[in-house]
């Protein structure tokens, strides 16, 4: 009896693998249908961002109208400064009348900027510098960001505000004020937490410009809001209530009410 | 006998000296306290007003003369549209949005129109944050506009309060009220513009402005329609007040200059001359309380003094000491000046609350704080007008006044 229910459960599962396994494979094929579509409709230099991004670097790219001599003057620096960085760059250049590029200069929104522009755009896909007209080493060198700087960056170009938590060591834990304030239901969609580490090096320059001691035994919370606004800095026994008050003494301007939108 | 009851002797029995004294401080207090409540809430009005208009800086084209701030984009000029995004990459401190315009007077059914297009602030904001180096600093004294995704703000309803807008498509309208009245629109229904479909997102709330009668579409398609080009009327900004009046209009008309750059302030120039106008007048007023109803006051006293000699002698033979003497008509003086102060105060609100509207085309309440200013104006004033008299009194020999008995 045991064995032959043992048997007769065999044609059971292997019919249920069968119909698993030919639903795993469906979706991968129609996944990975959808992937080839995607990237087919790529443009030349929308596939050369996408690639440069998994590849983790930085795409420069000059949109251009006229081949005049600032458009030159521009390319000229950018290979330049950027031909002996192709292990962590890549730079295009894109005539903004190029209607195989048309989907690259509406997401950008660069139809009617001056020109040439060039955008700097990290391998996360914030753009980490806007250069119109000209550009010089100085300038293309400080589109290189930490990648706390660049989640920051990306943040609050996706409209959204920043809770930056410099730790003073790997292991710290996010400070419950910022818990609390990320679990309001009004702000938790419109709000990011970026934790560093205060000793890593790589970040040390950022922290340097939010003026932030890496020598410090206590959490610092750097509260951002967008489009780049310095909402305030914390130590890490701020509380709910306090990034609130700041957030809306920050969000009052000169005659228009900034920051209405969590009344609670 | 006390003070109390000296005093109370004194008013009553000669009631024409304190009347005539009262009556100067309380036509001297009621004109101070007239004149300041015209003029506050006559600013209050003005601060109202530039909150409403959102924009504080207006970039023309250069030959633009502009004469009333709602209607600086109906003009046949214009500048290139490149210099909004050139504004917008700048990263200049203090620019706290950017609205760009385009009229075009149109006809819909026989009916003239103006068709205005304006930029979304999606398309503008984005710029703003492109500028690695200019994020994430400390704006102190005037902190920028916190631009966070958000329904209400971003509702196309806000074009009327913001003077901009989050989003908006491009074959979609939005209705001026007087404009939707008219022709019964309402969001939802669709509409034909210069041979193109539109569908009308929503209607504005009634501003009272020439808005009233526009349809606003995006930019773009306008500058299609009209076969326009790349080109604005008018850049409408908001600027952080303290930049505007720090060098922000300078830094503009250094990057733009093919543009005239003018504040509201230049618009709200008359009203704000009215205003000082007001306060410079409420400050002579104050002194001339101080020189009439001082003067006044002291004469009244003075002669007081001299008609009061036999009391006062017979006061001090009783034992009223100098000190009493002086007190009694300080207190007086407290008393008239009190009573002068809150009349004064009465009479100066009811006077503003018909002067306001007829004058400076305000509404005008009382302001309770005024009667503590008219009250502690008025009580000074009489005694300082006071203290002479009352120490000439104090002074007084007995003896002399009994022997000119």
């Amino acid at each position: 009896m045991v064995m032959l229910s043992k048997t007769g459960s065999f044609p059971r599962k292997g019919w249920a693998l069968l119909i698993v396994g030919a639903i795993v494979v469906t979706g991968t094929t129609v996944g990975t249908a959808q992937e080839v579509q995607r990237v087919a409709s790529l443009s030349k230099v929308e596939t050369s961002r996408a690639a440069a991004s998994k590849q983790n670097k930085y795409t420069f790219i000059m949109f251009w109208k006229d081949q005049d001599d600032a458009t030159k003057a521009m390319w000229n620096n950018l290979q330049q400064n950027l031909a002996g960085k192709t292990d962590t760059t890549t730079f295009v250049a894109v005539n903004t009348n190029d209607p195989a590029e048309e989907n690259l200069v509406k997401e950008y929104g660069v139809s009617r900027a001056p020109m040439p522009l060039t955008l700097a755009i990290a391998p996360n896909g914030a753009i980490t510098g806007s250069f119109v007209k000209q550009i010089n080493a100085d300038y293309i060198q400080q589109s290189f960001v930490s990648p706390a700087k660049s989640r920051c960056m990306l943040t609050l170009q996706s409209r959204k505000m920043v809770l930056l938590c410099v730790n003073p060591g790997a292991k710290s834990g996010m400070p419950q004020g910022v818990q609390n304030f990320k679990a309001i239901p009004c702000y938790k969609d419109v709000v990011e937490v970026v934790s560093v580490s205060a000793g890593e090096s790589e970040e040390s320059a950022f922290l340097q410009e939010l003026e932030v001691t890496q020598q410090n035994d206590q959490t610092t919370v750097v509260f951002m809001a967008p489009p780049g606004v310095m909402v305030g800095k914390f130590n890490g026994n701020v509380t709910q209530e306090q990034l609130i008050a700041e957030l809306k003494k920050a969000g009052k301007s000169c005659g228009v009410d900034g920051c209405k939108h969590c009344k609670e | 006998m006390n003070m109390r009851s000296i005093i109370g002797k004194e008013l009553r029995e000669r009631p024409t000296a304190m009347i005539a004294s009262l009556l100067a401080i309380v036509l001297s207090v009621t004109a101070l306290v007239a004149i300041r409540n015209v003029t506050i809430f006559s600013e209050k009005e003005v601060a109202g007003k530039l909150d409403k208009l959102g924009a504080n800086v207006l970039i023309l084209p250069k030959g633009v003369t502009l004469q009333d701030y709602y209607s600086a984009d109906m003009h046949a000029e214009t500048i290139p549209e490149e210099h909004v995004a050139e504004l917008a990459l700048s990263g200049l401190t203090g620019v706290e949005a950017i609205s760009p315009k385009l009229c075009v007077p149109t006809t819909v059914d026989g009916r003239k129109v103006i068709l205005t297009g304006i930029l979304p602030q999606a398309e503008i904001q984005k710029m703003a944050s492109w500028q690695g180096g200019m994020l994430f600093k400390k704006h102190d004294g005037c902190k920028a506009k916190i631009n966070v995704a958000d329904e209400k703000s971003d509702a196309p309803e806000a074009l009327a309060e913001r003077r901009s807008l989050q989003d908006l498509g491009e074959s979609e309208v939005i209705l001026g009220a007087d404009y939707a009245a008219a022709n019964g629109l309402k969001p939802g229904d669709s509409l034909e513009l210069l041979g193109e479909k539109f569908a009308v997102l929503t209607t504005l709330p009634a501003t009272g402005t020439v808005d009233d009668g526009r349809v606003f579409a995006h930019l773009h398609t306008v500058q299609r329609l009209s076969q326009s080009g790349e080109v604005v009327n008018i850049i409408e900004v908001v600027g952080c007040c303290e930049d505007v009046a720090n060098g922000l209009v300078g830094k503009l008309e250094t990057m733009l200059p093919g543009t005239k750059v003018v504040t509201i302030a230049n618009v709200v120039q008359t009203q704000i001359s009215i205003n000082r106008m007001m306060t410079n007048l409420s400050y002579l007023f104050l002194a001339i309380l101080v020189a009439v109803g001082g003067a006044s006051m002291a004469s009244a006293s003075f002669a007081n003094v001299i008609e009061r000699r036999r009391e006062i002698g017979t006061l001090m033979a009783l034992g009223a000491t100098p000190r009493f003497v002086t007190q009694l008509f300080l207190a007086k003086a407290v008393l008239l000046g009190l009573a002068g102060g809150l009349a004064g105060y009465v009479v100066g609100s009811v006077l503003a609350m018909f002067l306001g509207p007829a004058f400076a085309d305000v509404s005008v309440l009382p302001i309770p704080s005024l009667a503590l200013l008219a009250a502690g104006t008025a009580i000074l004033v009489t005694l300082i007008a006071s203290y002479f008299p009352a120490r000439q009194a104090a002074n007084l020999d007995p003896c002399i006044c009994f022997k000119e008995v």
